[in-house]
């Protein structure tokens, strides 16, 4: 099964303009800042927003052409969604929330309490069949929304922000639970969220989005390694470099060059992690390629290690151990030299 | 602000403000205790069972229930279509719906005459095809009621309408319901507690209604003559017995109002 989407809409004076692909087998997360159009690219799939153009097809069923006049309503299309706050309806008990959907297909009304039900002990909640919507916990009407949504056996589960509405104390167990919960599910997974950690703890391929547009797309690993967004560099903790190359020199776009240890042409991305620059009181000699001077603008102790955020030509991150802070004598507004070797420079095509 | 804002200030209000304040409260007051005083309570139940009064209290119970249950038929989808649809003309189509609140009730006796009456635009019509006469019937006291108590109906539906968070109807959406189901098993229940306000408000009025249907329906015991009718005619032959009646429609609003306080007076 896959869902394939070449997404054209205009929602609220935005343009999305994105195409993805998610096959079964893989739980697929949509990241990005928020107002990057996460939430309406779930809308356009679902069939609550219009396509303007473009064909979002789902297990080779056309649910949406504009170009050929096909657009399947959202209470046809083969899909389960999960709202941001869950969206439980107050009025009715977690029971019949559950067999909303069956219900609205037709199901008979025996029967589809009967399922609901079964789906309740799924999740672990079959005690809490009469109670309303308004007495459970965050996580407990999480799971009731994921019951209601997978009771129509849908093709396409879509969740927005599952986690957005839960403390953050029990947010590790839930979502763990959470993943537990969606492997046993056949169909197409899609799951929205701004949480980077959310995000690469759950899904096997991230597609980052920003501005309505897909910026990159891989495995939590491959987009760590090679970022394409200051947006995903910063989630990731590590310096982003945008500049042209010439052989071993790369020109950057904010000023300032790099020597890499590998020549390339063309225009390029260059990552360097903070814990590969090093920091000197004097010029130092010789060894590393890379040298020029900073001010520290920010220290920033994370854990063991501090955060030094340098101005200068790059602007660079460098984490060090305080041990070496102490040495340094480092404060904020002081003047050091800053190390980076060449061959500790990831470089790869833009 | 929030919650701060609402405790008594420290400081007093000036002298002319506390004797104006007194002379208003003393203004609301002083009638509804002429009333109590007034009251020849012990021919009260006497009076409350003699059979014009009996008449007349079935009557206007049977019109102003009626009255509510077209306002709810017909005042429900009006709410929906001005809360939900956009279309040319709505907020003229929805002040002419409001306006029977602020007309004077005689004039939209006088209206519905106009429009229902022999030689109404509808009416001539309707007794000729299908011999329907609304004038002077207890159908037409009905009409009357309905005219006046449904905007309160609308405009409190309306309300509930547009404050409610349409991604539940979205939600319903992606579970399979169609647009019938979305309404009646989703938009409907979530506006519940504006429907009843809103019916509670609606029947109140249509059990108060005087102008319009003294001016369109007349005024026949059994026929056309409520409870109002009925103060206003007693009053003039015996007042004793329009004191009580009125203690009746008096006790009446005074449970609407405990019963919709949490709408109107806040929690406390």
């Amino acid at each position: 099964m896959t869902l394939d989407a070449q997404i054209q809409a205009r929602v609220g004076g935005f343009e999305l303009e994105l195409e993805m692909t998610v096959a079964s087998g893989e739980l697929v997360a949509l990241l990005g800042p928020n107002g990057a159009g996460k939430t309406s690219v779930l809308r356009v799939l679902a069939g609550l927003t219009p396509l303007n153009a473009g064909q979002v097809t789902l297990d080779g069923v056309v649910l949406e052409d504009p170009a050929a006049g096909v657009r399947v309503a959202a209470e046809q299309r083969p899909i389960g969604m999960v709202f941001q706050d869950y969206l439980l309806f107050p009025h009715l008990s977690v029971l019949e929330n559950v067999a909303f959907g069956l219900r609205s297909r037709r199901t008979p009304r025996a029967m589809a309490l009967e399922l609901a039900s079964q789906w309740l002990e799924r999740v672990g909640l079959g005690a809490y069949a009469h109670r309303k919507p308004s007495s459970l916990s965050g996580g407990e009407a999480q799971r009731v929304a994921l019951a209601r949504a997978l009771a129509t056996s849908p093709a396409l589960l879509l969740m927005d922000e599952p986690m957005a509405a839960l403390d953050a104390s029990t947010r590790v167990e839930l979502r763990r639970e959470l993943r537990h919960q969606l492997e046993a599910f056949e169909g197409v997974r899609l799951i929205v969220t701004h949480d980077p950690v959310e995000a690469m703890a759950m899904a096997d391929r991230l597609v980052i989005l920003e501005q309505g547009k897909v910026l990159q797309s891989g495995s939590p690993a491959e987009v760590a390694e090679r970022p394409r967004s200051r947006y995903v560099a910063d989630l990731v903790g590590v310096n982003l470099f945008r500049g042209r190359a010439h052989d071993n020199v790369i020109v950057l776009d904010g000023g300032g060059s790099l020597t890499v240890a590998e020549g390339t042409d063309g225009n390029v991305f260059a990552v360097v992690h903070p814990r590969t620059v090093a920091l000197y009181r004097s010029r130092p000699d010789g060894t590393p390629r890379n040298v020029w001077e900073g001010r520290a603008s920010n220290l920033d102790l994370q854990g063991d290690r501090v955060r030094v955020r340098l101005e200068g030509s790059p602007p660079i991150v460098a984490e060090v151990t305080p041990a070496a802070v102490r040495d340094l004598g480092l404060d904020r507004g002081d003047t050091v030299w800053i190390g980076v070797k060449a061959t500790e420079i990831n470089v790869y095509p833009s | 602000m929030g919650s701060s804002s609402r405790k008594p200030r420290g400081f007093s209000a000036p002298p002319l403000f506390v004797v104006l304040a007194g002379v208003g409260a003393v203004f609301f007051v002083l009638p509804l205790a002429g009333l109590l005083v007034r009251t020849p309570w012990r021919s009260a139940w006497q009076l409350l069972t003699s059979p014009e009064a009996i008449t007349a209290l079935g009557l206007s119970l049977v019109a102003s229930l009626s009255a509510t249950a077209i306002a709810v038929v017909l005042g429900v989808p009006l709410a929906w279509t001005f809360a939900r649809v956009a279309f040319p003309g709505r907020a003229l189509l929805r002040a002419l719906t409001v306006l029977p609140m602020v007309l004077p009730p005689v004039v939209g006796g006088v209206a519905l005459l106009t429009a229902f009456g022999r030689r109404g635009l509808l009416g001539g019509w309707l007794e000729q095809a299908f011999g329907i006469h609304l004038p002077f019937t207890t159908a037409g006291a009905v009409l009357a009621e309905t005219f006046v108590a449904m905007p309160f109906l609308v405009i409190t539906v309306e309300a509930g309408l547009r404050g409610m968070d349409l991604r539940f109807e979205d939600a319903a959406r992606t579970l399979g319901a169609r647009r019938w189901t979305v309404t009646w098993r989703v938009t409907l229940p979530l506006v519940r507690p504006s429907l009843i306000a809103g019916a509670v408000l609606c029947w109140a009025r249509a059990l108060g209604e005087f102008g319009a249907t003294i001016t369109f329906a007349g005024n026949f015991p059994g026929r056309t003559q409520t409870m109002p009718l009925a103060v206003y005619l007693a009053l003039q032959t015996n007042p004793d017995a329009a004191i009580v009646l009125s203690l009746v429609l008096l006790a009446v609003s005074l449970v609407v109002l405990i019963g919709l306080r949490d709408r109107w007076l806040g929690a406390s």
